[in-house]
């Protein structure tokens, strides 16, 4: 009963962290995207015709919200919530809850700074279009560090739910 | 070779000649003027600029815009979401431009066009001036009174304004007031009736604002204002107009309409003149070339007989360039010079029309100087790579390599939107095999508990499989990089390539061979801390290490004169903050390439997350099977779209950072010639007439 009980507590944790992942993303996509919108409807007013290229723009602080649906997916799947029937520690399921709280942290503060990276490209395209090939890479420096938040939440959840793999791996 | 080899070719011409030297350089289309006294500043005492007058150009595209602007008021152009990502220029025949210079009218259309132009305007002046008059009356609407009533009495004054409920009611229990004016709530219209119940008048709390009207004797008038004001009552103004508000506003309306149909009939007229749309837009284009055509004189210079033009053409055309010359015009003599070293040289890029595509990148960057390199050879392998890695999915792949061939086939004639769909027809080829050897097709749609039990796609995915990166991460992560390596040290060895070209070798060994045996070196003695390498290859690691590491202290801070100084900066560049590269930098760049991995996991995750959904909702009886196909369309068109777009942005980065950042300056000045063609309007030529 008591083996229940805290299995129950590891797996509990485990999809909390998921849900912080995915809750702390989605939002700082959410307002990345609102920031760069604003931008974009006082451009559009003036120009219409860039709307195209601008829309591109905006939506790239929308892919944070995705690395957090990953992230969850990732550790409801893991963790046996969607199918199979894996064993989560209390241990496991405390690291993948900071896990979670990290790498949520990290999609929440790239995802608005980057929407603010695409407002000054969105500017920038409203002033010079021929510019929208370089304005691209502007919000995409930022969004490195989610994507490397996302490295690492991916490599971790793999890695700890399934720890004989690694030691194999590293200790050949 | 990639960059063109160009001539600077000057033109000496009578100053009679130099309008028709100038048409017939623009009618070649090969040569870029620039301004001669770049070349020969000496001549600057001799000789005087050209007097150019461009009033022609600009009166007609004065007109020109007049009537486009019009026309983008009442009715633009709608545009399709692919011209919206990239502006398509204009493509126009020389029969179009023919019909457009000598047959079409642009003077009746301008006129009519600036009549229903200033006509609009007096219309709108008079719609915003009405608008705003009923913006301003709409608070006093319910006014139960006639406006010019309250300026009828002789014998006394009255007073209109608003105030405070709460001070509404100490003001007419006030004693001055009362002996002094009689005070009256004005209520809205429709409860000032005299047969009205006065239950039905409105109840007001002590923060909302009532009207009042106030009645005194004149000479009390400006000591009751004063009072009142003590009272906080804002004093209203009341318009100047017979009636009630509620009459005028009618009025108002009334007229609004009106004008909106007047402005209506403009729109339709304006219609009518938007058939000539095109025609005018060729116009514009050709206005707009004939004042550059006009303005390019300004480069030039002048005696008295004799005027001098420079420019710049690329070698394989300048046998053409003077061939027609001397048939055209044998009064002009042209010198061909090479360019100096140094000098600021437009840079053309020719290409074969497989690497094509991939110049994009480097048009994004910033071309290369004229004694560099082009490198978009060097970089389509790595970019296709770095896409398909990212995109990889067979399915996703098949989509996209006939949406491109689609795309390719309708935009032919746009060179800068064809060429961008050609590198989307190139990546989805690795994206293709990447699909294959990672096993996704639509993530993992090709699984039993989706397609059935042994069905074709799970055979053949499974037959092509080497590695599923969802279960395995660590073996891609360390593919990704491998190729990071890889990438940095070709980048390493381009430079060195870059160097070498320019001349300066000692440079190449020691800003580039240098690291190439320090970095292999350094990778060895880090794998040391994962694996146990044999013993021979770890002394291996620290002999490169070493002699990489000497020389790198020794010659890094080579600028400084002060040998102390020339070590520690040497030290310094080691770590990566000075000097040509740094370890650190190497790390950090090398690093940067785990985006592969996570870009490609991301892919297929979503994927498969939107297959699972999918199968969860399956079992709903009757429509299951519906929702399961609809939320497939959805979810993977979605995840198709967002991760072309992810894919497509982070190897381009690769590439500009981490790529471009070795070797590559960017820098140099795009071939611009004299002609007709540029980013808005290009002229088709029938085959013949090339």
């Amino acid at each position: 009963m008591e083996h229940q009980l805290a299995i129950e507590i590891g797996r509990g944790l485990a999809i909390a962290g998921a849900g912080l992942a995915v809750g702390l993303g989605c939002s700082g996509s959410g307002k990345g995207i609102g920031i760069a919108s604003q931008a974009v409807g006082g451009v559009l007013s003036e120009k219409p015709d860039l709307f195209g290229r601008l829309l591109v723009l905006m939506a790239l602080p929308g892919t944070q919200g995705f690395y957090g649906f990953i992230t969850a997916i990732l550790i409801f799947v893991r963790s046996g919530l969607i199918a199979g029937q894996m064993i989560i520690t209390p241990g496991t399921g405390i690291a993948l809850f900071v896990l979670g709280l990290g790498v949520g942290l990290a999609l929440y503060f790239s995802a608005q700074w980057q929407g603010e990276a695409s407002a000054a490209s969105i500017s920038l395209v409203a002033r010079r279009p021929e510019a929208f090939g370089r304005s691209v890479i502007l919000p995409a420096m930022v969004e490195t560090y989610a994507v490397v938040a996302l490295l690492v939440a991916i490599l971790a959840i793999n890695w700890l739910t399934a720890p004989n793999d690694v030691t194999a791996f590293i200790r050949q | 070779m990639a960059i063109d080899r160009m001539k600077r070719v000057t033109f000496l011409a009578p100053v009679k000649a130099s309008q028709r030297l100038l048409k017939s350089l623009h009618n070649l289309g090969v040569c870029e003027v620039s301004d001669v006294l770049n070349h020969y500043p000496e001549f600057k005492e001799v000789f005087k600029r050209p007097e150019v007058v461009t009033e022609e150009c600009d009166t007609n595209l004065q007109k020109v815009q007049t009537v486009l602007n019009l026309m983008d008021v009442f009715c633009p152009v709608v545009k399709g979401f692919i011209q919206g990502l990239a502006p398509v220029p204009l493509l126009i025949t020389k029969e179009e431009l023919d019909y457009a210079l000598h047959k079409f009218d642009l003077e009746s259309v301008y006129q009519e066009a600036q009549e229903l132009d200033i006509e609009y305007r007096k219309l709108e002046r008079n719609v915003s001036n009405i608008e705003n008059q009923i913006s301003e009356l709409l608070p006093l609407e319910d006014l139960p009174f006639r406006v010019d009533f309250f300026r009828k009495p002789k014998r006394i004054k009255l007073l209109f304004g608003k105030v405070l409920y709460a001070n509404y009611q100490i003001l007419v229990k006030d004693e001055y007031i009362n002996k002094k004016c009689a005070v009256e709530l004005v209520y809205p219209g429709r409860y000032y009736r005299k047969d009205a119940d006065s239950a039905e008048k409105p109840v007001y709390g002590p923060k909302d604002f009532v009207f009042v009207m106030v009645a005194c004797l004149p000479e009390d008038f400006s000591e009751v204002q004063n009072k009142l004001k003590g009272f906080a009552f804002e004093e209203i103004t009341l318009p100047n107009i017979n009636g009630t508000v509620r009459d005028h506003i009618r009025e108002l309306k009334a007229d609004l309409s009106t004008l909106r149909v007047q402005i209506q009939e403009i729109a339709s007229k304006v219609q009518k003149l938007s058939v000539n749309r095109r025609t005018i837009e060729v116009l514009k284009a050709f206005w707009e070339n004939r004042k550059k055509m006009a303005l390019a004189r300004t480069f030039a210079i002048e005696g008295r007989w004799v005027q001098v033009l420079s420019g710049y053409v690329r070698e394989r055309d300048l046998p053409k360039l003077q061939e027609t010359l001397r048939s055209e015009m044998p009064e002009v003599s042209i010198f061909v010079e090479d360019p100096q070293p140094g000098e600021d040289v437009p840079v053309s890029i020719t290409l074969p029309s497989y690497i094509k595509p991939v110049q994009l990148l480097v048009n994004m960057y910033g071309l290369p100087p004229y004694d560099f390199f082009d490198p978009s050879p060097y970089l389509m392998w790595g970019f296709y790579l770095f896409f398909g890695i990212c995109f990889g999915d067979v399915a996703y792949g098949l989509i996209l390599l006939f949406a491109s061939l689609y795309l390719m086939k309708r935009t032919k004639p746009y060179e800068g939107v064809y060429n961008f769909s050609k590198l989307l027809f190139f990546a989805s080829i690795p994206t293709i095999v990447c699909g294959f050897l990672f096993g996704s097709f639509f993530g993992d749609l090709y699984k039993p508990e989706y397609l059935g039990e042994n069905n074709i796609f799970q055979r053949i995915m499974q037959a092509t499989t080497i590695l599923n990166p969802v279960d395995q991460p660590v073996y891609l992560l360390l593919f990704a990089l491998f190729v990071g390596v890889i990438n940095q040290f070709y980048g390493i060895g381009l430079k060195m390539y870059g160097m070498v070209k320019r001349g300066d070798k000692m440079g190449a060994i020691m800003d580039g061979l240098l690291w190439l045996i320090l970095l292999p070196g350094f990778i060895i003695l880090v794998s040391g801390m994962f694996v146990t390498p044999p013993a021979w290859l770890t002394t291996i690691g620290w002999i490169l290490f070493g002699i990489g590491a000497v020389g790198l202290v020794l010659t890094q801070g080579r600028d400084q004169k002060n040998p102390v100084a020339r070590f520690i900066m040497g030290m310094i560049s080691l770590y990566g903050i000075v000097g040509s590269y740094g370890i650190t930098s190497f790390i950090g760049d090398t690093m940067s390439y785990c985006r592969l991995l996570a870009l490609g996991l991301t892919t297929s995750i979503v994927a498969m997350s939107f297959n699972m959904i999918a199968n969860l909702l399956k079992p709903i009886p009757y429509v299951g099977f519906i929702i399961f196909i609809v939320v497939l369309i959805i979810g993977h068109l979605f995840n198709f779209l967002i991760s072309v777009m992810g894919a497509f942005v982070h190897s381009m980065r690769l590439i500009l950072v981490e790529f471009f950042g070795r070797f590559y300056e960017g820098g140099g000045k795009p071939f611009e010639p004299l002609g007709f063609d540029s980013e808005t309007a290009i002229l088709v030529r029938g085959e013949n007439q090339k």
